[in-house]
């Protein structure tokens, strides 16, 4: 999911990010953007923690009697990755994208990104997700 | 008893004018005071300064990108800026905008949903708008903080959005008075 800050793509839309020759690219339903190599200043991954079930299911524990809803929410959590970059546009412009993605997928993604030539400051860590995955990722 | 015509229209003619010129207000179709002065300068985004490891990289680039998106839809100014971008070199009226990182704190959005007072995500940072020729404009210490409901990143929004709330409420100098009061 394309968290924020990609040209052209409204914040939260869903969609399949992968790693070309090119760059970076995420094509979604009507929409499309990516980044190119040479224009990645640097590649971040991090985990974070979230709450399940979007606003639907937020609402639906507040009305569960007896305190319910809260102990909903201890086992509607999961873990997810984002990924952000950092690039320069034509103009020398800063950019900042962020994506979140399943588990495990970032630095898969950022290992490729280093591979195809990106500056990352923070060398990618191997995973063992690297031998199962090695093309794109569907978020 | 009949009630005096003309005196009721004269009456009414006095209370309409004031009573419009304040629904205009409020609607936001006459410009505040200070907006002028705002429209006439552009502004430059630099991104938060932190110490390492004080900020996480998605945050520092969410209040970055958050801010940006604020500052543009706000239409306060002629032309908002990315950092670097070599086309605000040749602005005019350029205001410089820097983040200084007070204080972060990563709360969790589970812990939130199950205690509705524990958890919640607060950054604070240390506003500063300076002209070009070094005039601070502006210095300020801005929070924004996540309590309820959200995921932790919202409290970027929540920044983004007083920043761009207190830029709109304090009124910025004129140009041409702020070149002045800096030399």
């Amino acid at each position: 999911m394309h968290v924020l800050g990609l040209e052209g793509v409204k914040r939260n839309h869903h969609g399949t990010l992968t790693v070309q020759a090119s760059g970076l690219n995420f094509a979604a339903k009507n929409t499309s953007g990516s980044i190119t190599i040479a224009s990645i200043q640097d590649v971040f991954t991090s985990q974070e923690s979230h709450q399940t079930g979007g606003k639907v299911l937020t609402v639906a524990k507040m009305g569960v009697p007896y305190g319910g809803g809260r102990v909903l929410s201890l086992f509607s959590k999961e873990k997810i990755d984002s990924l952000t970059v950092e690039y320069r546009d034509a103009n020398g412009a800063l950019h900042g994208t962020i994506f979140s993605m399943p588990l495990g997928q970032a630095d898969v993604l950022k290992k490729q990104l280093v591979d195809l030539g990106a500056h990352a400051s923070i060398p990618p860590m191997q995973s063992r997700s690297d031998k199962k995955d090695e093309g794109g990722s569907k978020q | 008893m009949k009630p005096n015509r003309s005196l009721l229209s004269v009456s009414f003619a006095n209370i309409a004018g004031p009573a419009l010129l304040l629904c205009a207000i409020c609607l936001g179709l006459i410009p505040r005071a200070g907006a002028a002065e705002a429209a006439a300068w552009s502004i430059q985004v630099e991104p938060v300064q932190a110490e390492e490891g004080q900020l996480p990289p998605d945050f520092s680039m969410a209040i970055y990108e958050d801010l940006l998106a604020q500052l543009k839809k706000g239409g306060q100014f002629q032309q908002v800026y990315r950092s670097g971008d070599h086309q605000a070199e040749s602005a005019p009226n350029l205001l410089t905008l820097h983040m200084t990182l007070l204080n972060f704190e990563r709360g969790s959005q589970t812990e939130r949903a199950v205690t509705t007072v524990k958890g919640a995500t607060k950054v604070q940072v240390h506003l500063k708008i300076s002209a070009r020729d070094g005039n601070v404009v502006l210095e300020k210490d801005v929070q924004g903080t996540v309590r309820l409901f959200g995921e932790n990143l919202k409290a970027t929004f929540a920044l983004a959005k007083s920043i761009a709330d207190t830029l709109r409420d304090t009124p910025l100098p004129a140009p041409g008075a702020a070149k002045a009061s800096g030399q």
